[in-house]
């Protein structure tokens, strides 16, 4: 297991030094700067280049940077000239954090369930039901299912606050926005590794030895439901954070998603470059650990 | 263990952040769909910052819904000739207890002159004496025009007698800052409550970047009595839908519209249209992205027929219900610096570029310009490239153009959306043919209008010159007697119209919420901040 890891991590290393460089080449291929603006006086943006070393050759800014970044200074945010990247990171993310956890538990508990309850009345009603909800929650975009919540509980029936991340009951219809798309997909998956499970010999043993069937579904079959969300759980956290982008626009909710979406819209070359890299190694850092919990819980699988 | 995953979701789904949404008292909330940039002045003059700034901090003197009034200057004299200010400042305090001194004035500006780092917003303190001489280095602080005779009287000289100082000594870039603070906290003056101090209605207690700024109202303020609510927030709406909501449902007071929302909300309580004194123009570059396309864009005449073939009533009605066809330079609602607007006394309508199209004469000059440049017709013409900046409205404007050009001339355009900063970037130093472009008045007075087209400035690259322009303007300036200045600038405008390489759309208007049934003392302004609340007060 030791070695698995250690191999992963050097992968992972690799593979986000790539990361940087690449980004960071494309970023300096974009034109403009985060400087140019309508009022911008002609001999102004000589000396704003020089004061934040813009004007040196790209490959010089690019070892000073990478230099910067092994003493784990991201830089100063070019919009927000009294920021920096490392500051950024650390207000925002916890917001972000919390809604993208809430959002995933959300999404598993109501996904499971789903599934279940149709895997169990399959071909009635709610599996119908659970169906067309799983197709709408994949089609329909995270902002749109976001507004139109908004709409209707905050604006008109005035149940949740519109917007913001203040209290508990600010957080409800972000995450459900949030977790819709995962939800439907968890209730999908599910719904088929339990039916695969249903008819199986050792369920059919477990009710025979009389078992209720609520032991039996979650002693038996929810070890088998729960090994398509383990490996579900990678893109999902990608899933999440793609998805805060939007929702945390949304809602206005200081998150990290937020910051990226208008860093790149102002090209804060640092801000954009730093919030890259944490979102990398955070999922990097994930992948890792979703698949040390795969091993760990499904003693079928053998790490050679 | 699965109890610790029970425990750790549950943990996990009440949520790492606090909950404090009690409701609270009295408070002013207000909103916007960009954060301020920073609380130092000299860094950002945009609405949002401005708005901000002018809650912690005040000027010499006070817009107040459109009079300049004494702010930290009790009183002022003018010199006969109109370029030496004298203020008398008033015994004010910042929050720290530290007075309010005329040195602190000096250091400001020359700070201002000599940052390296900052937005340049340098250049609208230029009409000062030797302030652009010092920003050049060419001189040293102690020849600026900036003097503190005593502690308490401030006297500032000028180039000329530029009228629209007042306006300035008003405006948010003009405030004074503490320099000896800006030297101790560097970057992070003006960034949170702690690296801040504020002369002005209110101090910052809290700004959570990203979210929303705090305010609670300054005891020590000159002004204080005036100031009749306790609590001020601004919020960050990143989303214009989202601000709507907001407004709805009574969680913000007020707020400016951003464009795209504004037809949305037109029949909404408390919808107010505003003149922006914003205007939107088509410009040509003299050199093209080649020696042909350079040729055909500097004629006059093909530039009269493109400007003769638009019906600017129509493109309003069209794209922009909320503007109005604009055929000129200097936005009609600005100040005439008499006591009244540009417009009172001077009208360009349809005298050079006319607001209803007229196909025949279009194609009489596209004739006559075609005869000039050697092509048998317009569609013989390369195609001409149009920049703008990206979103979906300034390319449908764009858009609106190539088909009207086509249909009248079959001459062909193809539209080049760029990202903002890639537009400016263009716009300042790459060859373009035609671009979509604007301005927004920095203070009152219609030279804000002129100055951007003088060559020797920093904005118009385009590459025309126009001498006998710039010289008119530099002369007017120097007139003491408003009248005659005007009729000077009357003059100036008429001669970019008929010679600069420029073809005016519309005027832009903006929109404010403010219901006045629940919110008094709001005040609103043409120019950053477009909405003065600090005297406000729930009803």
């Amino acid at each position: 297991m030791a070695k698995f890891v250690l191999k992963r991590l050097l992968g992972s290393a690799v593979m986000l030094f790539l990361l940087i460089t690449i980004s960071f080449f494309m970023i300096k291929l974009i034109p403009g700067s985060p400087f140019t603006s309508e009022k911008m006086q002609a001999g102004s943006k000589q000396a704003i280049y020089a004061y934040y070393g813009l004007d040196k050759p790209v490959y010089e800014q690019y070892f000073l940077y990478l230099k910067n970044l092994l003493r784990g200074d991201l830089g100063v945010s070019y919009k927000i000239r009294s920021v920096t990247v490392n500051e950024v990171i650390a207000k925002s993310f916890p917001y972000s954090l919390d809604l993208g956890l809430k959002a995933i538990i959300v999404a598993i508990v109501g996904g499971l369930a789903l599934g279940i309850i149709s895997a169990y009345k399959r071909g009635k009603a709610i599996d119908a039901f659970t169906m067309i909800l799983a197709t709408i929650g994949v089609a329909v975009p995270s902002f749109v299912v976001g507004f139109f919540i908004q709409y209707l509980f905050a604006v008109k029936l005035r149940w949740l606050p519109v917007a913001q991340y203040t209290s508990f009951a600010h957080t409800i219809l972000p995450t459900f926005a949030l977790s819709l798309s995962m939800l439907a997909t968890i209730a999908k998956y599910s719904r088929a590794s339990m039916i695969e499970v249903i008819y199986s010999d050792f369920v059919k043993t477990a009710d025979a030895k009389g078992l209720s069937k609520m032991r039996i579904i979650m002693r038996h079959q929810l070890r088998n439901a729960l090994l398509p969300i383990v490996t579900l759980l990678g893109p999902m956290i990608a899933m999440v954070i793609t998805g805060t982008f939007v929702v945390e626009n949304v809602f206005a909710i200081p998150g990290l998603g937020r910051y990226y979406v208008t860093s790149i819209t102002n090209l804060d070359y640092t801000m954009i470059m730093g919030l890259t890299i944490f979102f990398a190694l955070f999922l990097v850092i994930m992948n890792l650990l979703v698949d040390v919990v795969y091993i760990l819980i499904d003693p079928r699988i053998k790490l050679s | 263990m699965k109890r610790t995953v029970f425990v750790l979701a549950v943990i996990a789904l009440v949520g790492l952040v606090p909950a404090f949404g009690a409701p609270t008292s009295q408070k002013i909330v207000f909103a916007d769909v960009v954060e301020p940039i920073s609380l130092d002045p000299h860094i950002g003059n945009d609405n949002t910052t401005t708005t901000a700034i002018t809650l912690v901090n005040d000027g010499l003197l006070e817009n107040f819904g459109g009079k300049f009034v004494p702010g930290l200057a009790e009183s002022y004299t003018v010199s006969p000739d109109g370029t030496v200010y004298t203020f008398k400042l008033r015994d004010a305090k910042w929050s720290d207890g530290v007075p309010v001194t005329a040195q602190q004035f000096v250091d400001t500006y020359v700070r201002m002159l000599t940052r390296q780092d900052a937005m340049d917003l340098a250049y609208l303190i230029y009409p000062i004496k030797n302030a652009l001489s010092l920003k050049q280095n060419k001189v040293d602080a102690s020849k600026l025009g900036v003097r503190a005779i005593n502690p308490r009287t401030l006297e500032i000289t000028l180039e000329g007698p530029y009228p629209f100082m007042k306006a300035l000594f008003a405006s948010s870039p003009l405030y004074p800052i503490r320099v000896d603070l800006a030297q101790k906290y560097g970057k992070d003056y003006g960034n949170a409550p702690d690296k801040l101090v504020s002369c002005g209605p209110y101090v910052l207690t809290d700004w959570k970047h990203g979210d929303r700024l705090e305010f609670e109202k300054n005891p020590t303020y000159w002004n204080a009595a005036a100031v009749k609510t306790q609590n001020v927030e601004m919020l960050y709406i990143s989303d214009a839908n989202t601000l709507k909501n907001m407004y709805e449902t009574g969680d913000i007071d007020f707020c400016v519209l951003p464009p795209d929302i504004i037809p949305a909300m037109e029949k909404d309580e408390g919808f107010h249209y505003y003149n922006s004194g914003a205007v939107t123009f088509l410009c040509f570059s003299n050199k093209g992205t080649s020696a042909d396309r350079g040729k055909i864009i500097q004629n006059r005449n093909f530039i009269n027929a493109l400007s003769r073939a638009v019906d600017r009533e129509d493109f309003v009605k069209a794209l922009f219900p909320s503007n109005l066809p604009f055929t000129g330079v200097v936005n009609p609602s600005i100040s005439d610096e008499m006591g009244g607007k540009w417009s009172d006394h001077y009208d360009v309508t349809n005298k050079y570029h006319k607001v209803k199209a007229n196909l025949a004469e279009a194609q009489a000059f596209m004739s006559q310009a075609c005869k000039e440049l050697g092509y048998a017709s317009a569609d013989k013409m390369p195609v001409l490239e149009m920049i703008t900046t990206e979103g979906e409205l300034n390319r449908t404007v764009c858009e609106y153009f190539q088909s009207i050009w086509k249909q009248a001339f079959g001459l062909q355009i193809d539209i080049k959306p760029l990202a903002y900063a890639q537009f400016w970037d263009n716009f300042y130093g790459a060859p373009y043919d035609l671009a979509r472009s604007g301005w927004g008045p920095d203070y009152d007075d219609p030279f804000t209008y002129l100055d951007m087209w003088d060559s020797r400035g920093g904005w118009n690259k385009t590459g025309w010159i126009g001498e006998s322009y710039y010289k008119l303007i530099t002369e007017a300036n120097k007139q003491s007697n408003m009248k005659k200045r005007n009729d000077m600038f009357y003059q100036a405008e008429a001669i970019l119209l008929q010679e600069a390489p420029i073809i005016p759309v519309m005027a832009r208007r903006g929109a404010y919420m403010l219901n006045d049934k629940k919110i008094e003392g709001v005040y609103f302004n043409m120019f950053a901040p477009n909405l003065d609340f600090r005297f406000a007060k729930l009803k």
